[in-house]
């Protein structure tokens, strides 16, 4: 069945077409919260208020875009609430960051990276978490997610070219972080 | 190629979103430029590190687990309370409107309209100041006074008599 038609039984009260809609989309919100917050436990709890979410506000929901990108939407901002609420990942302005916590968190990286190829892919996560959020957000649905230029501009509500210089500076930002690890990774 | 352009179109060629003759050219300059070789092996480590991370499973019976909330929040939501009630809220105040509408015509009497006595005079075809004018063709207008006040007292008295 198409998301149309479980979309319209869904506004009409039918759960199981929107039973069936969360099927499609479970696996994809949550490795996509789950890349976000690198907690699965939680990256469930937070998959199933956006679900919620979107179940109540279906009303609202135009067929302007995808649903599934309307769904990430919700995903991605949900996620971004949550995360200033509760203040539980690290946020670190790249603006603002001062030398002696670069250097302390380089060193904690450093002997990070000397270990294995899970302790590498912590240490490329890890930096990637002292980025500002956009630009975590966008290398998350990017180089993580795999979604494409269209899409995350269209999760994002930004325009494409705006996807490609946020992008562009996310991805140096991190590669300047890492440099000095690098060569031991 | 300048460094520095070669380092937004690197990042092209790693999205896959590059001509082939950028491709060629950025190629090019990776075999002249060591700094831009050395930039080309970290990006390709950091993306390769990100695009080939593990996702952990989903945990099972997620809709099951789902439905019970979905139903919760629902009870609450007014969108779907005026659903659900708004159904059965129309037909139901509309009979009541027809009960009360019924029980109003069958069990309130209905009066006739009331007619004033100068109405029911000319309904008879009388002249409805023929009693006046009896009192005023009296003499003194000292009488005429008193007779038209016991004329309204008699009227208040509910006896009237039109005739002299």
């Amino acid at each position: 069945m198409e998301d149309r038609e479980l979309i319209e039984k869904s506004r009409e009260g039918d759960e199981e077409a929107f039973g069936m809609l969360v099927k499609k989309y479970e696996k994809k919100v949550f490795n996509l919260i789950c890349s976000l917050t690198r907690n699965p436990d939680l990256a469930d709890d937070l998959a199933q208020d956006v679900f919620i979410k979107a179940y109540l506000a279906l009303n609202k929901f135009q067929h302007r875009s995808e649903f599934g990108t309307w769904l990430y939407r919700i995903a991605v901002n949900h996620t971004k609430d949550f995360l200033r609420k509760k203040s539980s990942m690290p946020h670190v302005s790249f603006d603002t960051i001062e030398q002696t916590t670069i250097l302390q968190e380089d060193e904690t990286l450093k002997r990070e990276a000397e270990q294995s190829e899970e302790q590498r892919r912590q240490t490329v996560f890890k930096a990637l978490e002292t980025l500002p959020e956009k630009h975590r957000m966008i290398i998350n649905l990017r180089d993580v997610q795999g979604f494409p230029y269209e899409e995350i501009a269209r999760i994002l509500s930004v325009r494409p070219g705006t996807v490609d210089s946020r992008l562009h500076r996310a991805r140096k930002l991190l590669r300047k972080k890492l440099e000095p690890l690098l060569a031991s990774l | 190629m300048k460094c520095k352009q070669a380092d937004r179109y690197l990042l092209r060629v790693f999205d896959g979103k590059s001509s082939q003759t950028d491709k060629q050219d950025i190629e090019n300059h990776l075999i002249s430029c060591s700094s831009c070789r050395k930039k080309e092996r970290e990006y390709r480590l950091i993306f390769e590190t990100l695009r080939g991370a593990p996702t952990p499973d989903i945990k099972p019976y997620f809709w099951q687990r789902l439905q019970p909330r979905l139903r919760e929040r629902k009870k609450f939501e007014p969108w779907f309370v005026w659903k659900r009630w708004s159904l059965r809220a129309v037909p139901l105040s509309l009979l009541t409107v027809a009960i009360v509408t019924s029980l109003i015509w069958v069990f309130v009497p209905r009066r006739s309209p009331e007619l004033s006595q100068t109405e029911v005079l000319l309904l008879r075809n009388l002249n409805p100041l023929q009693e006046n004018q009896a009192i005023l063709e009296q003499d003194s207008a000292e009488n005429q006074g008193m007779m038209l006040i016991f004329t309204s007292l008699d009227e208040q008295g509910g006896k009237r008599s039109y005739f002299p």
